[in-house]
């Protein structure tokens, strides 16, 4: 047994106050002449028995009052058995079900996703009644309360799905679930592969959930660990190793083999495209096989889609890469300013690459080619306009000079007290922040923000420098100030250029609606009109690879190549993952009773025992004592 | 007629006895004294009072013939009157040195003289005589019966110079009281009656038993009646026992307890051999007390009426 609040336990002593109070008391005694001794004596020979048991017992209940009084302050709690009898269950559980494409590995003859699915039907069948659960879903983080006695199997966010596991932000929705509801004690049951991209993507450190404080006290983590099964013999992944490429008249699309053995094998590789379907032999060796994939364009050469596939095996959804390609149009970026300096600025700023992107000054190029337009001039946009930015593009209006006004300051210039460094255009990436906190703005655009309007920057004296509004599909980017001398020292290109460049990069990822796409990475447009073009209603571009038709464009959706790592992490990396949180790890929830129980506190129950001897004092103190009526004069007024 | 000055003696109160000047001790038992008094007589006397009709019989006074019952029945009957008078009182005075309780309200026994001294003033002024008992385990006064003023004096001077102490020897006492004094006469106890019930019952029984007219004043501080102590406290014996430390609030109810049936004993029994017991309380009024005994007694009389024993 331990305690949260040790202090209080260097304070027990003081239970026996009521104890030293009472012999001091009887020390400091008066001495009192005393004539009617004969009732004295037999009082204190007699019937004080009963009296003093019963002063005893309400000692005893002081003593015991404010020992459990300090307890209940020291916040005991065990972990050990006593815990377990006293653990009654969990009033509330959060699930929180990866069902990403290595959960797809089958073990036993059933994959890890239905044997977890197996492990919490049986976990919340032996729920006590009462009990809330909540279930998070891997694909897109929702959170979806279940009712007692649901079937997991007929769930539908419980059925397979690919895509990426983000574990830690699942539980960081499960804590903010749990903190709103203000269950005292919750339990959030992870069924896991253990997969190492799940739980910590590359790059991500440790995650930190000292922020979480005291709920992490009331919290326990059972993990399911599906893995404690060895997979099935003979998975191969298929994935894609790198963007296609033109050779000729072929396409070649590398392509990586991952196997789970060394030796070789003759594995048959099925290609289906423009209607045929061409099987070849592919003589496979090492765990790990990549080679490049040829095949023939068609005769415009102008658009291929291509489904790739090998046997199925023990992980069916991991055999397939989706290809959708066409030949890459330029990025464009268009440059709209009557100012030769600005313009000058703009264009360098945005360095346009051969073959990547070019900049154009003619409005009637203005097409979906174009991903990214720059321009100081009024505030209202054309119809034509609107409707461009709307279908996705990226419009950074700029001033025009006669709007500027001196900043107020005595310096004569403003700094950049605050931005968002997490993301958009002046987000820190890999590591390294913008350097902001060295811009000096001396002519700012006073600016009256419209609804919806987010501020990227703000200067010293809280006026804004860079506002984002989202319209449509698209983004207008505003900067109230100019890259010139006299105005700014944004022409010195630290900020000016990354600027451009990853609003450039913002408008090319809208303008991309064709193509390979990445599975979890895709944001489908809300309202899409989309379909499989391979006619299977059970595809669904938010969860499984394949070919796509959104709005009238091909979208090829594969697996992220992280999901096809077999790198696991080891119990000990995962109660290191949980840092100070109560993390379990159980192959089933049954190996509860052998597992070490949860922490139970036991404030409430001090508490009770507390006021149940507070109550017991209480009545020992107020027992009527009986007292001799007023002295009768009379016989007859004694009796009357 | 007494000629003692109430205000010389610090225990008389002037005012209380002028006041209560117009009432008399009145007994209800008729009494065996030595002059004519206002009380009854227990034999046949000379006054005008008609008591009963007898036979005559050979050597009675001719003169005391009724000649009309005569006429109506041929028969001689003597018809006889009552007689009057005065009284024998005794006053038992416990001077055991619980008597020496005092709780602020001033001492028991400054209580029970005053008590004594007043009634013994009274007695005397209406003519009866009075004697004082003292008894204590170091004092053992004894004063007869006399009805002189001077008499008063020298009861007060030995009231005066009592000083309580050692255990109580009350029971002895009233039985040594009982066998001595043979004719009947009135006893007014003065107590605590701090002394097991049943023994004192017994004394007061014999006094009964004796043909006197017995008189029980328990004399009672508050402090002993509601025993309100609300810390540890040593009791020291007044009577001169082993002290006793206790937590007055354990032994509350058990106290008390044993105090009201100690009283009730009394009570109860003084009722069953019709001994007046009179429950004096040292906060209440003396001059009530005083009054409801007079007026009780005084009631008990005309209640009597002509009943001889």
């Amino acid at each position: 047994m331990s305690a949260i609040s040790p202090l209080f336990l260097w304070l027990l002593p003081l239970a026996l106050l009521p104890v030293i109070i009472h012999l001091l008391n009887r020390l400091r005694y008066r001495t009192v002449k005393w004539a009617a001794m004969m009732f004295l004596r037999s009082a204190d020979r007699d019937a004080s028995r009963r009296a003093k048991i019963r002063q005893w017992i309400i000692l005893a209940a002081r003593c015991l009052m404010l020992l459990l009084f300090l307890l209940a302050l020291a916040r005991l709690q065990s972990k050990g058995r006593l815990a377990q009898f006293f653990d009654r269950g969990s009033t509330m559980v959060v699930v929180l079900f990866d069902r990403s494409t290595s959960m797809e590995l089958e073990r036993g003859g059933s994959s890890g996703r239905e044997r977890a699915v197996a492990l919490l039907q049986q976990g919340l069948d032996e729920l006590p009644a009462g009990s809330r659960v909540l279930w998070i879903d891997s694909v897109d983080q929702s959170v979806t309360p279940l009712s007692k006695g649901v079937e997991l199997e007929r769930l539908p966010m419980a059925s397979s799905a690919e895509g990426p596991a983000d574990i830690t932000t699942m539980l960081k929705t499960a804590l903010q679930e749990v903190a709103r509801s203000g269950a005292p004690r919750a339990e959030i049951w992870i069924p896991t592969d253990r997969q190492a991209s799940a739980w910590l993507p590359e790059g991500a450190g440790l995650p930190d959930w000292s922020e979480w404080g005291e709920l992490g006290s009331s919290i326990t983590l059972r993990v399911l660990d599906v893995a404690q099964v060895p997979p099935d013999a003979g998975n191969r992944s298929l994935q894609l190793a790198g963007p296609p490429r033109r050779d000729g008249e072929e396409l070649l699309i590398p392509l990586r083999m991952i196997r789970d053995k060394e030796e070789g094998e003759s594995v048959a590789l099925t290609v289906e495209s423009g209607g045929l379907s061409l099987q070849d032999d592919l003589l496979v060796e090492g765990r790990s096989f990549l080679w490049e994939q040829a095949i023939p364009l068609t005769d415009d050469g102008r658009e291929l889609q291509a489904l790739i596939r090998v046997p199925a095996d023990s992980n069916d959804v991991d055999n397939t890469v989706a290809i959708a390609w066409r030949p890459s149009s330029a990025v464009k970026a268009k440059v709209e300013s009557d100012s030769l300096l600005l313009g000058r600025s703009l264009r360098a700023g945005l360095l346009p690459r051969p073959g990547f992107r070019e900049v154009l000054d003619n409005w009637a190029e203005l097409d979906e080619g174009v991903a990214f337009w720059a321009r100081d001039a009024a505030d209202t946009l054309s119809e034509a306009e609107q409707a461009w930015v709307e279908a996705g593009g990226v419009l950074l209006q700029l001033p025009q000079s006669s709007e500027l006004q001196p900043v107020d300051s005595d310096s004569g210039f403003l700094g950049v007290s605050d931005w968002n460094e997490q993301a958009g255009p002046l987000a820190t990436e890999g590591g390294e922040a913008l350097r902001l906190d060295l811009v000096e703005i001396q002519q700012i655009v006073p600016k009256t923000l419209l609804e919806g309007t987010e501020v990227m920057a703000t200067l010293q004296d809280g006026s804004p420098l860079l506002t984002r509004r989202e319209m449509g599909e698209g983004v207008v980017y505003e900067l109230l100030s100019l890259p010139e001398r006299n105005v700014s020292n944004l022409d010195a290109g630290f900020i000016w250029v990354p600027m451009l460049q990853r609003m450039l990069q913002e408008g090319r990822r809208a303008e991309r609606r064709w193509g390979l796409q990445t599975l979890g990475d895709y944001d489908l447009p809300e309202n899409a009109e989309w379909r499989s073009v391979d006619g299977d209603s059970s595809l669904h571009p938010e969860r499984r690879t394949g070919r796509y038709t959104v709005n009238g464009n091909v979208v090829a959706l594969n697996r992220d190549p992280a999901e096809d790592s077999r790198q696991q992490l080891s119990i000990e990396e995962l109660e290191e993952w949980g840092g100070d949180l109560d993390l379990r790890v159980f192959e089933d929830r049954s190996e509860k009773a052998d597992a070490e129980p949860s922490r139970v506190e036991f404030t409430g129950l001090i508490a009770l025992f507390g006021l149940i001897f507070l109550a017991l004092e209480s009545w020992l103190l107020t027992l009527n004592v009986r007292r001799p009526t007023r002295p009768q004069t009379s016989w007859k007024e004694a009796h009357s | 007629m007494a000629s003692v000055n109430p205000s010389a003696r610090p225990f008389l109160d002037g005012a209380v006895l002028s006041r209560l000047s117009r009432m008399q001790l009145q007994v209800a038992t008729p009494m065996l004294g030595s002059v004519t008094g206002m009380h009854r007589s227990a034999t046949r006397g000379a006054s005008v009072e008609f008591a009963e009709y007898r036979k005559y019989v050979q050597g009675d006074d001719p003169k005391h013939i009724d000649w009309q019952v005569y006429a109506r029945s041929d028969r001689f009957y003597i018809k006889e009157f009552e007689a009057d008078t005065n009284l024998r009182a005794y006053v038992v005075l416990d001077a055991s040195g619980s008597m020496l309780f005092d709780s602020g309200n001033g001492s028991r026994f400054d209580y029970a003289r005053r008590l004594a001294c007043h009634l013994a003033y009274m007695l005397v002024q209406q003519g009866d005589a009075v004697g004082l008992h003292c008894c204590g385990e170091h004092e053992n006064l004894d004063l007869p019966a006399r009805q002189a003023p001077s008499h008063l004096h020298t009861l007060f001077d030995l009231v005066e110079q009592v000083e309580p102490k050692g255990e109580s020897t009350l029971v002895d006492a009233l039985h040594n009281l009982a066998e001595r004094v043979q004719r009947r006469a009135v006893v007014l106890v003065m107590t605590d009656a701090f002394v097991p019930a049943d023994e004192l019952m017994d004394a007061l029984q014999h006094l009964v038993f004796c043909r006197h007219e017995v008189s029980l004043f328990q004399i009672m501080d508050p402090q002993e009646l509601e025993f309100d102590f609300n810390r540890p406290v040593r009791f020291v014996d007044l009577e001169g026992g082993a002290d006793l430390v206790a937590d007055p609030s354990v032994m509350l109810q058990t106290y008390l307890e044993g105090l009201e049936n100690h009283m009730t004993a009394l009570r109860d029994g003084c009722r069953k051999f019709q001994i007046d017991y009179r429950n004096a309380r040292m906060d209440g009024d003396f001059e009530t007390l005083l009054t409801s005994f007079l007026l009780e007694h005084a009631g008990k009389k005309a209640a009597a009426g002509g009943q001889r024993k």
